[in-house]
Parts: structure tokens; sequence; C-alpha cells
């Protein structure tokens, strides 16, 4: 019986999602200019509860260059003409005041939407060996309490979060570990996944008859899921041939909790970045366990509803150690040298912050930009009328990012005093 | 400080279902705001959001009470946060009255939460759903006879809801791929367990084998304080030598509290010896080895290796690691994988404490939650032998360990010093073990399971020149068997089978023996949307009744989380589990077998959040009793009671207030009942006047209302509301400004808690939650009875009081105690039932229940009433129930 190809069954299944064009040759075109004038990279830290207030943000009348820095910065002050604070942003639809990161990156309103990593990585992955990289704290059983429903920062474009991983070893190996499987046995797996892929489509094609629509949308799931693998596949064999890169790091070691596991994973996302694995990375950090490994002994919803007092101290430090962290970072980022001199942080763009502001506030968003990938102004104390949607600083750095694109979730605009001349 | 539940936002609720609703709810009225709230509104409001000046572009005349689509809905939680957060009416403009605008809030949040509720709601649609990872990880245990771990399965995804939701149960690239490895592996596991027959085994390891290993330790530790002995005598010479007497007395002088400052100076005095003469690294090791632990550790050392029994068996120590903390015991190398019995001869000392004797036994390097713990009843007189079913492969280490006394550094050393200041030796020796032994595979345990059979009457490595196996001549036949399994009774369609074999036929083409190459095919059946979904599909969108077969799943999955079995498949098959009588027998059966225990437990850790006793650790210091193992107990305890209800068909209500507990010894004891012994839980009955008995009784219910340090009668009394009295409180709004007026106080729970009923933003909702909890408060965090309380702040004091537990409900009547509180919420018996059955209705069908379903839910909890709301019952009117038995 002759056998309808996987391309045919899954635009037939699916009218939504468009095949993948990464083989066209236009987008080859394009990805060569890109690398030529040095590739463009961003990295996103979501941090889940937001930051001590009182400690953390400059004075709002406090702006432009000159800022004062404030105590929860300081560790940052060797970068301070690296990057810029911005306030008065918030995400309209942000509702959790548990969760600072659900919706941190798509400002996900009634229309559902593609976290901004992700529009990056539709931009810049397709040269890459992973379009973009998800990192999550790991901490098991506590159901990403801090940052909200999700499986990363990351939400594809149907508004389904994007999984990661969950350790740095796991991270390493996927980044770094050889794969030592002769070459033809590593054709003839790609054509057992793809006979495999062949035989699931054919059993979704048999679910999907008289299917209502709902469900109809939850076998899309699916489907977008093959699809996905097939796209991978068909990275994996453009990839065959090029051996993974050589790690400039050691393996970290198993069970690196909290402080330990961010700096890890801060080495690997420089590294991820150095030898340009991916140019998309996005990391929702860990929060009890930090709290454990700095000593703190408060718990992690307690110490968001801080008041003068230990919880306050733990609050507070909390903040000291994630600058001190994100310091070493930039640190690393300025010491990775490009083939042309310039340094990795010339063409990156680091964002870092959460749609919590401290304790159970959702409006004036902590939002930390470094980094020269996105062209913006940086060493500023930027403030935006209150309300401002967080989006339009996303749509500044998207457009920064050479992305194409007018308008971002519930955006209104750029920032202009983010954009430089 | 205010302090809010976890329960999805409002706002999320919008921004996920805006798209369904503008299709379902444009046209008719959803929820409705108090006809006061408009006039009350306009009259503060419309001066600036009027028809002269839409302020922000925003109008209060125009919004109507009657809310009817997302879109007024989203306005009115605008002005419901605005309100919240203080930003209007602004600070200079004329305030709303405190009570007034309470109510006004807590009329506006319900009206929300009623018509996001109603927006949402499917109108009775249920999605398909694919298998959570409990029901992935049963279903594959049933088929392959191997169970993988479940948090080793992918995740699922959301939270709030049962994890049966079938909206909530995404799958995603990296997770079919993970389906597949998983898949893979389990059927590598079943080809090693029940691929070739494996003589059973037994290897035993006697304990007192470490005897010589604490005796040479303790030799050790002599001749460490023979050698410190000899070097600070050393010193103490040279310190007194004419040339030193200056530097010594310096030395004296400058650390007047450090026990022998000589010696850790010794540099400082001429002629004084190094500590490397003597064989120790420095001067605080020495001191450590010689001194310290010579006064702290050696007597206890030395108590063990001096016992008698120490010559036929081992003790269990605690805190010195020179002394058998934990007793590890390997299983040998190359042992093939299977179902395992561990065995162990112990007793317990006439010294030791009766909380102490518990043994904790589990595979090395696994969390603790995966360990056993037994009680221990056997004296030395006449030990007795535990049996621990275990699951493992050749090569596992497995530890064991006195309960309570290993869960963190502090634990152990608080017993042993305690015990030492006390008595200058250190804890008595509790626990003694004369051997242990692990004996296997059993031979129950190798029982092929039924699909794989066929598969397995294939030889391993094939006879030259014989002819092929049946099963290998017929392997289309096999795969079709298999799938037809697989899928629960459904046929795949030939077109896959094509796929299936076209798979096998490469791998035997690429040389691969028959049992890896058939791997591959039966991997992705187990990858497959049949196999992976509960699908039902409907021709035309109608509603329709579901097929046998499709019964039989939803039948198993909701009471066993797992596949039907034959005997279910058959009655789906024959037609017969179309009759409604038949259907009730099944039931009836499926309660009855062990696999049920899968829903009891899933299902009440779900609905009654049981998750958020790990939200917090229990501070050591302060309840030392409440250990992990004792948290699990009390956390079991829930579970065990729910299915005793279900295994006597006892009533609901039993949950509300009851004249027993269902608990083990370490419960029992917990409580202070006597004459509990053994780690079974049984139903006992409780003395008059018990605060136990029912949920609010329970010790786990307790500590989840706590931070693990203190109570909080905010949780305390919004899990009552929600989960008791069907009456949950609106979700946590954002944005309220916190108060801070009463910092560094010292004040009582109350006096805390009172500043709630001073903001109209937080008494909206406060109001009704606080009071409960206060009648409460006689429970301390971890469920011990109390009747003080006291609150502690750092550099500002101590406050002792006496608990004032009685309240009254918001609008409702007054309570002088926790035991009048109870009687209350156990005459709302009718509210609790209908909770349950909302429960119930949404982890069985995998959906939201919405207010189209309020007839059902009434159909089920009358009848249910008909028999004194007898748990069973309630399973039954779901079972029976046309949105159970049909697809919409």
């Amino acid at each position: 019986m002759p056998m309808p190809s996987r391309r045919r069954v899954l635009q037939a299944a699916t009218t939504l999602l468009a095949l993948p064009s990464l083989e066209s040759l236009g987008f080859r075109r394009f990805a060569r200019a890109a690398v030529a004038a040095r590739p463009k990279r961003m990295v996103c830290l979501g941090i889940g509860y937001g930051v001590t207030e009182e400690t953390w943000f400059p004075k709002k009348d406090d702006v432009g260059a000159g800022y004062t820095l404030t105590e929860g910065l300081t560790p940052l002050a060797r970068h301070r003409d690296s990057f810029t604070v911005v306030q008065g942003c918030t995400h309209a639809f942000a509702g959790d005041p548990h969760g600072g990161s659900t919706v941190w990156l798509t400002g996900a309103g009634p229309t559902k939407s593609l976290s901004m990593d992700q529009v990056v990585a539709g931009q810049l992955g397709g040269d890459t060996r992973f379009a973009s990289l998800q990192l999550n704290g790991s901490e098991p059983g506590l159901d990403g309490a801090g940052h909200g429903p999700g499986l990363s920062l990351a939400w594809d474009r149907r508004g389904k979060p994007i999984a990661g991983f969950n350790s740095p070893v796991i991270a390493f190996h996927k980044l770094f570990s050889a794969d030592d499987v002769p070459l033809a046995q590593r054709q003839q797996m790609l054509v057992k996944k793809r006979s495999v892929l062949d035989a699931v489509l054919e059993d979704a094609k048999s679910v999907q008859r008289g299917l209502s629509a709902a469900d109809t949308d939850k076998l899309d799931e699916y489907f977008q899921g093959v699809r996905d693998i097939e796209t991978r596949l068909a990275k994996e064999e453009r990839w065959l041939g090029t051996a993974k890169p050589k790690t400039p790091l050691p393996q970290p070691g198993e069970g690196l909790v909290g402080r330990d596991e961010v700096l890890i994973m801060y080495d690997l996302i420089v590294a991820a970045l150095q030898t340009d694995s991916t140019r998309v990375v996005t990391y929702r950090q860990p929060i009890q366990h930090l709290l454990k490994s700095l000593g703190i002994a408060v718990a992690a919803h307690d110490m968001s509803h801080y008041h003068p007092g230990d919880r306050m101290a733990a609050s507070q430090k909390r903040d000291l150690a994630q600058s001190e962290m994100l310091a070493t970072l930039l640190d690393k980022l300025k010491a990775t040298k490009e083939t042309d001199g310039s340094s990795l942080f010339d063409h990156t763009t680091v964002v870092f912050g959460s749609t919590i502001r401290s304790i159970h506030y959702l409006d004036n968003c902590p939002t930390l930009i470094a980094g020269g990938g996105a062209g913006i102004t940086l060493g500023h104390h930027v403030v935006q009328p209150r309300n401002t949607p967080l989006c339009n600083v996303w749509l500044t750095l998207l457009k920064g990012t050479g992305v194409e694109i007018d308008a971002f979730g519930d955006s209104t605009g750029t920032v202009k005093e983010l954009a430089v001349g | 400080m205010v302090s809010f539940g976890r329960t999805t936002i409002i706002g999320l609720v919008f921004a996920t279902l805006a798209a369904t609703a503008a299709v379902a709810a444009e046209t008719s009225v959803v929820a409705t705001v108090k006809a006061t709230t408009p006039p009350l509104l306009a009259a503060h409001c419309a001066d600036c959001h009027g028809p002269d000046d839409a302020g922000g572009g925003f109008r209060i005349d125009t919004l109507p009470a009657a809310i009817d689509s997302a879109d007024t809905a989203d306005r009115w939680r605008k002005v419901l946060n605005v309100l919240n957060s203080g930003e209007m009416p602004p600070k200079d403009s004329e305030q709303l009255a405190p009570a007034a605008k309470a109510d006004l809030l807590e009329d506006l949040s319900q009206a929300i939460v009623v018509a996001g509720k109603a927006l949402a709601d499917t109108g009775g649609r249920t999605t398909m759903r694919r298998l959570n990872r409990r029901e992935y990880a049963n279903t594959l245990r049933e088929l392959l006879g191997v169970q993988p771990r479940p948090d080793g399965l992918p995740a699922d995804g959301g939270s709030g809801t049962f994890d049966t939701a079938g909206e909530k149960l995404f799958i995603s690239a990296d997770q079919i791929e993970q389906y597949h490895e998983i898949a893979v592996a389990a059927i590598q596991e079943s080809w090693r367990r029940y691929g070739a027959a494996h003589p059973s085994r037994t290897h035993r390891m006697e304990a007192e084998t470490s005897t010589p290993g604490v005796r040479s330790r303790l030799a050790t530790r002599l001749d460490e304080r023979r050698r410190f002995v000899l070097w600070k005598n050393a010193v103490e010479a040279a310190a007194r030598k004419p040339e030193n007497q200056a530097a010594a007395a310096e030395i004296r002088k400058a650390n007047p509290s450090q026990p022998e400052p000589l010696i850790h100076n010794w540099d400082k005095l001429q002629g004084a010896p190094s500590p490397k003469e003597f064989q120790f690294v420095d001067a605080i090791s020495a001191f450590e080895a010689g001194s310290r632990d010579w006064n702290m550790r050696v007597p206890n050392h030395a108590a063990y290796a001096s016992h008698p029994a120490v010559e036929t068996g081992a003790f269990l120590g605690v805190n010195d690691p020179y002394v058998n903390i934990h007793m590890l015991f390997g299983v040998p190398g190359g042992w093939p994988p299977g179902g395992y019995v561990l065995r162990l001869r112990v007793a317990a000392t006439e010294e030791s404490l009766p909380e102490r004797r518990f043994i904790v036994c589990g595979p090395r390097g696994v969390a603790g939650e995966h360990a056993e713990c037994r009680e221990i009843t056997g004296s030395m007189k006449e030990p007795q032998i535990i049996e621990i079913p275990v699951e493992t492969e050749g090569s596992q280490i497995f530890v064991f360990r006195e309960k309570g006394s290993y869960d963190n550094d502090n634990q152990g050393h608080r017993i042993f010093f305690d015990a030492f200041h006390a008595n200058g030796i250190g804890p008595p020796l509790g626990i003694w073990i004369d051997w242990v032994e692990i004996e296997g595979p059993l031979p129950a345990k190798q029982q092929a399971p039924a699909a794989l059979a066929e598969l397995l009457t294939v030889p391993v490595a094939p006879q030259p020149n014989a002819t092929k196996p049946s099963a290998e001549q017929d392997i289309r036949g096999v795969l079709e068997r298999f799938a037809t399994r697989a899928f629960r009774g459904r046929q795949p369609e030939p077109a896959f089978l094509d796929r299936l074999l076209a798979i096998y036929e490469q791998e035997r083409a690429a040389g691969r023996p028959f049992r890896e190459a058939v791997t591959e095919s039966l991997a992705t059946m187990l990858s497959s949307p049949h196999f992976l979904y509960l699908a039902e599909p409907t021709e035309s969108q109608k509603r329709r009744p579901l097929d046998g077969f499709e019964l039989a799943s939803r039948l198993s999955y909701f009471l066993w989380s797992g596949p039907p079995d034959d005997a279910l498949l058959e009655s789906a098959r024959s037609g017969e589990l179309l009759k409604p009588e038949e259907r009730a027998a099944q039931v009836e059966r499926m309660l009855d077998d062990p696999r049920s225990r899968e829903f009891v437990t899933a299902f009440t850790h779900q609905w009654l959040g049981v998750e958020r006793l790990d939200f917090y650790q229990f501070k050591d210091s302060v309840y030392p009793r409440y250990d992990p193992k004792t948290k699990d107990a009390s956390r079991q305890e829930i579970y065990e009671t729910v299915a005793m209800l279900m295994k006597e068909n006892l009533s609901l209500r039993n949950l509300l207030k009851s004249d027993f507990v269902v608990v083990n010894s370490m419960m029992a004891r917990y409580y202070g009942l006597d004459g509990v012994s053994g780690d079974g839980y049984r139903m006992v009955k409780l003395p008059a006047g018990s605060p136990r008995g029912g949920l609010l009784g329970m010790a786990a219910v307790a500590a989840m209302g706590s931070n693990g340090e203190q109570t909080s009668p905010v949780e305390r009394g919004a899990w009552v509301l929600r989960k008791l009295l069907h009456d949950p409180p609106p979700p946590a709004p954002p944005n309220v400004p916190q108060i801070t007026r009463l910092e560094g106080q010292l004040l009582t729970t109350r006096e805390r808690l009172r500043m709630h009923q001073e903001e109209p933003q937080c008494a909206s909702c406060h109001r009704t939650i606080d009071p409960i909890g206060f009648g409460l408060e006689n429970f301390d965090a971890v469920g011990m009875w109390r009747s003080k309380d006291s609150y502690q702040k750092p550099g500002v004091g101590t406050k002792e009081w006496e608990i004032d537990p009685s309240g009254a409900f918001h609008n409702g009547p007054a309570f002088k105690d926790f035991y009048a509180l109870r009687e209350i919420v156990a005459s709302r018996q009718t509210d609790f039932a209908t909770g349950f059955a909302e429960a119930l209705l949404a982890y069985a069908l995998g959906r939201p229940v919405g207010f189209s379903d309020d007839d059902l839910v009434k159909t089920i909890v009358d009848r249910a009433a008909t028999s004194d709301f007898s748990v069973r019952e309630f399973i039954h009117a779901v079972v029976q129930s046309p949105a159970f038995c049909t697809k919409q």
C-alpha cells in the first residue's frame, strides 16, 4: 500500500502550521549574512518572586546616566555603564501574585502568544545546533513555586509551555557530550526515527477521524510535537557531519543546588553562546534552593511577604546574591572574545527580572537589561509612566535584535529612552 | 501582613478563556453585581469617569451590573483591581466608607469569580486527554510488568486542577521522544525480567560483621587519646620553663574561655613540640580527637563495643559516624532485576524509648520518602523478622537507620547530646539487628504479563536449521494482539500495523535479533496517540453514548488510574458493560481491588490539597516529634481514612466528625492513644471528648495550615471554606497594599490578624476566613493540642497568651471553642457532599465542573443522601450519570 509522505500528512493534519522552511535558500543566505556581522544573542533570566523594593530600585526621580546605584545593585557597580534599569512597566494581564515567570516573556493576554525569546529564536535559531536553550532551576517537589505555571520561561506560538533542562548536568551533556556513535549508525538511527514518526502519525490520523473541535485541538499538540521532532531531525541531519563543540568547561558535578547551580548554569550559558551552540537562552532560576544555599531559613513565599526583620533581611540578601551572580555572568561575557576582537557581551542582550515587583505587587516589574545585543542605551536608569506595557520594552529589544516586528503582546510602541541616538 | 492561598487567579482565567468565552457567552448574563454597587460607584467615581470626562479612557457609568461577556467582566475586574490597590479613588478625593467598601469588594470579587467560572464553563464538554504520569506508569506496569518511576516521566502541566484535567495535559516533541525512550527502556527491562527463568537465591549478612570495625575505630580513638596526652604534657612542660612563663601567662589571659589554650598556641612556646611529632595534622585535630571526642564520644563508643549483644548482631547508633549510624546491605552484583523480599531479624532493647522503636529502610541514594518505616515490636529475648518487598536489580545498596535520627544535621546531634548531658554516655542502644537477607527473584514475581507471553516464546538464540517459531512467522498477528491490548480493546488500523511491521523488518534487515527488533515496534505503539490518549471520537460533534471499550477505560482510569483488566474488557466486548447493573457490579469489584488505592490516594491528595504539607520544612528544634517519617504517617492517615470509608462504605460525614480515627501505631502514639501496635492502619475508637476524629482533628491537616513553625489561621480558615464548606473565598488579589503599621510590636496572633479588619480591601475576604482559623488555634503547627501560644521577636521579646478559640462565622453562628466549631462544620454535610461530588466529577471526567453541571451535582448528592452519604454511593452516582456515559 502506498504510504503518504509524512510531510503531506502534517500539512493535512494542521492547517495552522507551516512546514519548516529552514533549508530554503533565502533563509540560508540571510543566516550567513547574520554570521558575518557577528550573531546577536539573547539571554533571559527569570527570578520568580521579585526584589526588595526599598533597596533594589533606584529612586524614581533619579534618572539618566548619573543615577545613584542602590544597595541591591551594588555588586553590579563595576558594570554600571553596561546595564540599564527600567521602571514603571507592567504586564496588564499578569494576575498571579505567586507566579513571577508565567507571562513574564509573553505578556500573554486574551490572545496566546509566543514568548520573546522564541520570537528571537525564530530569527536567530536556524543556524545553530539548538534553536534555543531552556534552563530551569532544579527544585523537585516545589512545582515552580514563585514562578507560576509553565515548564520554563519559554512558550510556543500556541501558548503551550516549552520544557527545559532541569539540571546543569543534563544541559551540559546535551550541549557538549560527544556522540561517539559512528556516522553510518547515526544515519541509520535517523531513518529509524523517521519510521517511528511515520507510524505514530498513521495512528494519529486514525484517532483524528471524527474528533470534536476541542479534541482536534488537543491532538494538534501531538501533530505539532511530531512536526517539531521532524524539524529537529532535519536539523540533526544537517549537523550530522559536524562534531559537537569542544567543551570550554569541565562537566558540572551532580547535585549542585541554589547558588552553586546558578553559577554553573551561567558558565554553561556563556559556553553555549561561545561555541555558538545556540543564540537564545532562558533560565528560570531556583528560588527556595537559592535561599537555602545562602543560609536563609525563611521559606521563599514567606520571604516574599517581607517586612522589616528576618524576612526583609532574607529578601535583601537574596537580591545581593543575585546581583553578584549576575555581575560574574557579565564579567564572563565581557571576557569572552569573538574572532573579531569584540566580546560576547557586545552582541548579547541579558534580560533579568520578573512580573512580581516585590511582595505580591504586579506593577513596576523589576527589569534590568545588560549587553550590546539590542543596541539599547546602557548605564541609564529609565523611568516610564506608570503601567507602561512591559511589552514596550520587549518590542524595543526585539527590534534592536533585528526582528522585523511592529508590535509584541500588548505593546503600544517602543521605549524611546532605550534607543541609542 | 497578608497571606493568601494559591488558587488560579482571575487574570489568568480570563487570559486563557477569553477566546472560548467570546463564542460561548456573549449573549447571556453570567453574573450580576449587587444593585447598590453601580450607584455607589457612580456617586464616587463618575465625576472623573463619566460622560463628561472619561479619565484614563474608562467610564464607570456605562458599566452594566449584568455581566454578559468577558469584556464586561474584564472591565469590572479593572474596577476591583484599582479599588484593591487603593489607586482609586485618588487619595485627595472622597473615600468610600470602610464597611460599604468591604461589602462592595466582597460582592464584586464574588461576581467576578462567578463570571469567570461561567465563562469557562465547557457546557459539559470533555476534552480528549492524554494519560497523566501516574496513569502512564500504571499502564506500562500492567502491560509490561515493570514500573517506571513516575518522577522520571514527562511532567503534567497545570497545578490547581486535578491531574486528570485533559485541558492541562499537554504534549510536546520532547515528551513524545521521552515516551519512546521510556518505553524502550521498560521493554528491555521486561526482557531481562521475564525473558529467562531466574532461580531464586538468598544472600544473608550477619550484622556482627560490623563489630570488628567499630572496635578498631575505638582502638584508634584510645590511641589518639594516648598521643594527645603525651603531646599535651610535653607542651605544658615547655610552658613551665622560665623562658616561657611570660608567654604562657599571656596566652592564658588572652583566651580565658578556651579549654587547653596552651596547646592551641604551642608555637608561641619555645621548645614545645609540634603536634605533627605525635602524628596529628595540627593542633585543632589533635584537640578534637584527643580531648573533645575522648570526653563526648568515647563513653558511648566503649559502651557499644563492650555490649554482649554485638557478638551476635549490631545496634544502630545515633550521630557518631564511628558507631554504626546506619547499616548498609548490598545486593550482590549481577543479580537479575525482579521482585525480591528483604528480611531482617531485629529487636528493640528494653531501654529504648517507644517513639524510637522504628527502623527506616530504603535504597541508598534515593530520596527519603521512598524508604519504608517499620515499627519494631520484637524484644531482645524474642526478636522478630521483618519482611519488606522490594523491586531491585543487582548491585543495589540498602540503608537501615533509626527513624528521626538522620533527616538533618541537627536531629541526631540533638538526640545524642540530650542523652549525653543527662547520663554522660549517650542515647541507650535501641535497635538491634541480628541479620539482614535478601531473597529472590520471587517466583510469583516472575510471572510474565499476558501481553508478553506470545513474544517470549521466541528463543533468544535461534537454533540453526530450526523452523521459525510461530510467533515470528505470524509477527503481524503478534503485533496486532499486543496493540489491541495496549489500545485497551481497540483494534489497530491495518495501515498502522503496516508501519509497525516495516519498522520490525527494517531492524531485522539491519541484523538485529528478534527481541531487539520487536522492541522498536512495541515502543512505537506505546508512544502513539491511541495509547497515550483516551480518545472518544464523536461523529458530527454530537453527544453520543460511549461504547463498551470507552466506558471500560473511563472506569478503569477513574477507579484504578490504570488500564482495564481482562474482566472489564470482556464485559466491554460482550456489551454487558453498557447495562447499568453490570456497571454497578464492576464498580463494586473495582473498588474492592487493591488497584483502587491509586484512585483513593491520588484523588484525596488533590481534592484536599495535601501537597501543601510539603511546602515547608517543619522546624526540627521546635517540633522534634514531627520528623519526616511521622509527617509521612500523618499524611497517610488522611488517605487511609478515606480508604477505610471506601472499603467499609461508610458515610462521608465521618470526615467532618467521627468517633474513630484510622491510625497505625506511630500515629496512635502521636495522638496519645494506647493499645495500637504495628504498621498497618486500622480503625481505633476514640475516647469521649477527643478533638480527633474527622479531618479537622488530623495532624496533617493542622500542619498544612502552618508554615512549619507557626499556625496560619488564614490558611486554615480558607481551607475549611474551600474544602469542607464548599464556599471558597475569591482568589488572592494582587497589589493590595501590605499593612506595616504594627511592625516590630509583640502581638498575639489575633491581634496581628485584627489588622485585616481595618482595611476594607482585606476585610472583604478575611472577615469570612480568619474567624474559622481562630477556632482551630488549639492545634499547633504540627497538630498537637495546646492551650497556650507564644510569639517571639528577636530583639523585642516574647509574649505568651492563653488561646481564645471562640469566634463567629461572618453573618453566621458563633462558636465558643473548637468543639462547637466542629459541630457547625459537621452540620453542613450537604455543602461538604456537594464539594466532594464536584471534585469526584471533575476527577472522573477530566474537566472542570461548571454551572451547567449544577443539576448533575445535585442529582449525585441527592442520591448519596438517601444512603446517609455513604461514599460508594457517590461513585455509583457518578458512574451512572449521563455525563460519565456519554461523549460530548
